[in-house]
């Protein structure tokens, strides 16, 4: 009898050993995780066990490699965008989405693949693919990433209220349920369902600053550590399709370095919406939008501000500033002056960019032409009146 | 778009009253052409100037007695040619010195705000897209989809000629080129109205 349980317990041991050999990377993942698996044990009232989470996810969600099947619902001023898409990632660089055609995201079948060094899109109703280096790959660019993802946390966790909600069962899988509530009026939250066994979020769902969802992503299906083939991550596209070079944007540089690279004066705004840091700025770069790009962070959300030479707007007269919105749930504020165009574009409130937008004060106009004197353009103006009769 | 059609568009570009597809072919077609240019920029100041005219004041009687002319046949040369050569212009003038101070109190910058007007956009919004896109926690489908969408659009609206020569190509290859120095270049070339 003894021999007999013994022998039980051995073969016990080794199944269990061999399943956790098995599972590989998993255990990896799950050991790191701070909490406990039984809710009970969770203590939901202390911040530091959801911070702890969420660390872990900014720093290694990317290391968690899958196969999905993921729908994305945007809600803007203009109607719905949904899109469902099938996404294998392979860590911790190879990524490739495929964008499925659907009635309500109005778009094709659309592929985007991602390498860690360039981005390619293929698009083939319009036969085309679209190129673009990605900035961490160009020459030259000191960006530290690590750094970068651990001022955004100090950022988020000074900004935020960060809170362990609930648990829940989702896709066939335990979550934990964390919010993100702004500790500064005006900004956007989140909340995000984070994976039990590995730091990977399941769910987000996005609220404007009125407390209305701009936006939910949920995983229809999920596989982790999926066998992936590299042969998958190559983009296999028909002949003679167009190549299109996207204008990439280059590298985050200090603002004195900009204005020098830009050429002119940048007028920055006296106003900055609280919790709000410059992180610094890029050149923007399309055929009719040369843009000096200033981007600001509160570390989860951003503030981009474009300043532009305007295109015939340089009567020094501050024009109206034009406020709209876009699919991307994004609020876009416009508005010229004293030879400038200026553009700011975030989810932060509308009011909140306004603000920004009254507290950019312009000296001088760059580079502003010599006006031509008054009775000059006096004449002009009766000359043209008066022909109305010959 | 041609020379001739920028001119006949000028006055309702400046007045911000194009739709959306005019808009882009007069701003393009701005870029490249210094003669439209330097017009617009001269129409511009000289509705800039009427709107800086005080109204003039036009007597009680001065409608009553015009209508009587109008309807009298026995207008003389005289007052024909004063009629065309001075009311109708002086009208004109009066109701282009108004027409601004009318708009700009529903629509000054320092009353308030015009309503989702459709504009040049989409490249700010796609580089603000892309700025997201190095956040924590930012989700990259939905981010990715934003960007791709504006990808097409600015093909299909050409603006994305410099960079997009559509050649004829067998395969795609990652390369090494980023366009940097193009880039900065190219941000000088365009930059015609601040010269340094």
């Amino acid at each position: 009898m003894v021999k007999r349980l013994a022998a039980v317990t051995i073969l016990c041991l080794l199944i269990a050993s061999s399943l956790a050999t098995l599972q590989g990377p998993r255990t990896v993942f799950a050991s790191k995780l701070p909490l406990p698996e039984r809710s009970g044990d969770i203590s939901f009232s202390d911040p530091e066990v959801a911070i702890s989470i969420i660390e872990q996810v900014a720093e290694k969600s990317g290391s968690v490699s899958y196969k999905a099947t993921k729908t994305v619902i945007l809600w803007h001023p203009s109607g719905t965008s949904a899109c469902i898409s099938n996404i294998i990632h392979k860590a911790p660089n190879f990524t490739k989405t495929e964008y499925l055609p659907s009635s309500a995201s109005a778009c094709g079948f659309r592929t985007v693949i991602s390498d860690g060094k360039s981005t390619w899109h293929y698009e083939p109703s319009l036969q085309v693919v679209f190129h673009m280096p990605e900035t961490s790959s160009l020459p030259g660019n000191d960006k530290s990433e690590g750094s970068q993802k651990t001022r955004d946390m100090l950022l988020i966790k000074a900004n935020y209220k960060i809170s362990l909600v609930s648990t829940e069962n989702l896709v066939g899988r335990q979550a934990y349920v964390i919010g993100l509530e702004p500790r500064y009026p005006g900004n956007p939250s989140r909340r995000i369902w984070v994976d039990k066994e590995y730091p990977f979020i399941l769910k987000t769902e996005q609220y404007r600053p009125d407390g209305t969802m701009s936006s939910v992503s949920f995983y229809n299906q999920i596989e982790f550590f999926p066998e992936l083939s590299d042969d998958l991550f190559r983009l296999d596209i028909p002949p003679n399709v167009a190549k299109v070079e996207l204008p990439v944007s280059g590298d985050l540089m200090p603002l004195d370095r900009l204005e020098r690279e830009a050429d002119f004066p940048i007028p920055v705004p006296g106003f900055i919406p609280t919790g709000y840091v410059i992180e610094g700025g890029i050149l923007s770069l399309y055929k009719t939008f040369p843009a000096a790009h200033i981007r600001l962070t509160d570390g989860l959300n951003t503030i981009s501000y474009f300043v532009s030479p305007g295109i015939i707007r340089d009567t020094g007269v501050q024009d109206n500033i034009l406020s709209m919105s876009d699919i991307s749930g994004a609020n876009i504020v416009k508005w010229s002056g004293k030879g400038y165009d200026f553009t700011l574009v975030s989810e932060v409130d509308q009011l909140l960019l306004e603000k920004m937008a009254r507290s950019v004060s312009v000296a001088h106009a760059p580079g502003k032409p010599p006006q031509k004197p008054f009775s000059q353009y006096l004449s002009r103006f009766f000359y043209q009146l008066f022909l109305i009769d010959r | 778009m041609t020379c001739e059609k920028v001119r006949s568009l000028l006055s309702a570009y400046i007045d911000s009253e194009l739709d959306y597809q005019e808009l882009r072919q007069v701003e393009l077609h701005l870029l490249d052409c210094t003669y439209c240019q330097e017009e617009c920029r001269s129409l511009r100041a000289t509705k800039d100037l009427l709107g800086m005219l005080e109204s003039p004041q036009l007597p009680r009687e001065f409608w009553p007695e015009l209508k009587e002319r109008i309807n009298s046949h026995s207008v003389s040369e005289f007052y024909r040619r004063l009629l065309v050569r001075v009311l109708v212009p002086a009208c004109a003038l009066l109701a282009l010195a108004i027409l601004p101070i009318a708009l700009s109190s529903n629509t000054g910058a320092s009353k308030g705000l015009t309503e989702a007007k459709t504009d040049l956009v989409e490249p700010y919004i796609r580089e603000y897209v892309i700025s997201e896109l190095d956040r924590p926690f930012s989700d990259k489908t939905s981010l990715g989809f934003v960007a791709t969408a504006q990808a097409v659009t600015m093909y299909s609206s050409d603006l994305l000629e410099p960079y997009g020569h559509p050649t004829p190509h067998k395969g795609v290859t990652p390369s090494g080129q980023t366009g940097r120095k193009t880039q900065i270049d190219a941000f000088k070339r365009v930059m015609f109205l601040s010269p340094k």
